[in-house]
């Protein structure tokens, strides 16, 4: 199993891979689709930089070129919007970017950073 | 003149260490901040003041080990150099040679007690002099001397940008010569920006052109440029001016924009520079609009054939428009700076579909560049 992690900012870089080790010990991240094997997952963040759905696109291009990854996990802010109305958003995007793999969306309602102030045992830094 | 191939170490002054790097012409170093890319590039520009401009008290010390394409010769120039309490600088060791086929041909060796060139022993020379320096007007060394004088490397702050639209240099005298040899490689050391735009307008106008041609499609409100003629203390000057639409007056040049100043300053030096300079640029993109940073990358590979060009950038497009084989990641363990080719990295990232900023940005090369 390789998952393929599309996440918008800097935080997700850090908190997502203390979960995946909890909660999926068996996969090993690793930072090129080059080192994608088996059981990896690689995690790209946009950084903050605007053009989320760039990133989405070029992450489907990428699981349809290579064929080596099962999932595409998209990790998105709601921001303004509701949990709903975001999913409803990417959703309409991924029916015209048809992708080889499963597509899990994660809405973060607003964003990661109020889940953790909700949840403060959620992450410890 | 090219640097092929380059290090640098300061131990045990101060302990910076740069390893030996290959360069490219056109040579863009990135990584986060702190990861040592304006260390690289200052350390680079040293060796133009050490060759040039003699020890004065910005001189660091240190190693230098280069390889250097000066009109198709490959010459190894290596270079110690200490320096002292109260700023004393002196050379420690020097050798020069130049590649002859699978051989080298020793030119210069030099150490504290002993000075050869061509194999013969030379008389005490300045030891706060580089050879190059010292023998200048040797056949053999002196092209190579004034490949160093077309290092550049503009401090584009405000205050500079200030200066240079409003400083006149040269006198009227000094022009007209100027404009009767039309040596371009005189251009290069004019200061002030107005004087060097009238003398490339006057005798070098397909380079006038050339650079208006560039500030035109940047700027698109602006109608038209000239050079117009302006009352000041030291007689008429000529001053770099712009007419905007819907604006019935003519701007000069210091009433420009500081991004705007920025940019016809950089086009300047860009398309007046005589081949074979080296051209530095440190994050050029500080204070510029998108529409002003988007044409650099075009400048930058139109002219890498005649310029050999570093730059410093952390702007995405800069980035993304560059060929991943002319980066060169900076990152640093202590201080020790090291450098990730960017021909490497187009394997590392070559399945990849996102944009070669993303990669880079999720590369813990980059992102982790200081151990």
């Amino acid at each position: 199993m390789n998952l393929y992690i599309i996440v918008e900012g800097v935080a997700e870089k850090k908190i997502f891979p203390s979960w995946i080790k909890i909660l999926r010990p068996e996969l090993k991240q690793v930072f090129t689709v080059s080192q994608v094997i088996n059981n990896n997952y690689l995690l790209i963040s946009g950084n903050g930089f605007p053009s989320y759905y760039d990133h989405i696109e070029n992450a489907i291009d990428t699981i349809n070129s290579t064929k080596k990854f099962n999932k595409l996990i998209i990790s998105i802010d709601s921001e303004e919007q509701t949990k709903m109305e975001k999913y409803e958003e990417v959703s309409n995007f991924l029916l015209k970017n048809s992708c080889k793999s499963d597509i899990h969306i994660i809405v973060q309602h607003f964003c990661l950073e109020t889940w953790l102030l909700g949840n403060r045992k959620a992450f410890n830094f | 003149m090219k640097i092929l191939s380059y290090s640098y170490s300061d131990y045990p002054i101060n302990g910076w260490k740069v390893p030996i790097i290959d360069f490219n012409n056109l040579n863009l170093i990135v990584g986060i901040s702190g990861a040592g890319k304006t260390k690289l590039m200052d350390s680079i520009i040293n060796i133009k003041n050490v060759v040039n401009n003699g020890f004065s008290n910005s001189t660091i010390g240190g190693a230098w080990k280069t390889i250097l394409n000066e009109n198709d010769k490959k010459f190894h120039w290596e270079i110690t150099v200490s320096k002292y309490l109260q700023n004393k600088v002196k050379v420690l060791r020097e050798t020069l040679s130049m590649e002859d086929g699978n051989s080298k041909i020793k030119i210069v060796e030099r150490d504290k007690n002993t000075f050869t060139f061509n194999g013969q022993k030379l008389p005490k020379l300045s030891d706060t002099e580089s050879a190059l320096s010292l023998l200048k007007n040797e056949s053999i060394i002196s092209d190579l001397f004034k490949g160093f004088g077309h290092f550049l490397k503009r401090d584009l702050s405000i205050t500079s940008l200030k200066e240079a639209a409003t400083t006149h240099m040269i006198t009227f005298k000094e022009k007209e010569s100027l404009k009767k040899e039309k040596n371009i490689y005189h251009v290069i050391n004019i200061e002030g920006l107005n004087d060097k735009l009238d003398v490339l307008h006057k005798s070098f106008n397909d380079i006038f052109e050339n650079i208006c041609h560039y500030f035109l499609s940047i700027f698109p409100f602006i109608k038209r440029v000239d050079i117009k003629k302006q009352e000041s203390p030291f007689g008429l000057v000529p001053i770099f001016c712009i007419k905007e639409r819907n604006i019935d007056n003519w701007i000069p040049l210091s009433e420009l924009s500081s991004g705007m100043q920025k940019i016809i300053f950089m086009l300047t030096d860009i398309c007046s520079l005589p081949e074979g300079s080296v051209y530095f640029i440190d994050e050029y993109e500080n204070s510029l609009g998108i529409n002003a940073i988007n044409i650099i990358p075009e400048i930058l590979i139109e002219y890498n054939n005649k310029i050999q060009f570093f730059i410093t950038s952390h702007h995405p497009y800069l980035i993304n428009n560059i060929p991943v084989k002319n980066w060169y990641v900076c990152y640093r363990s202590g201080q020790n700076v090291n450098v990730k080719y960017g021909k490497e990295l187009e394997e590392r990232y070559g399945p990849s579909k996102q944009k070669a900023f993303i990669n880079l940005m999720n590369d813990p090369i980059y992102s982790e560049g200081i151990e």
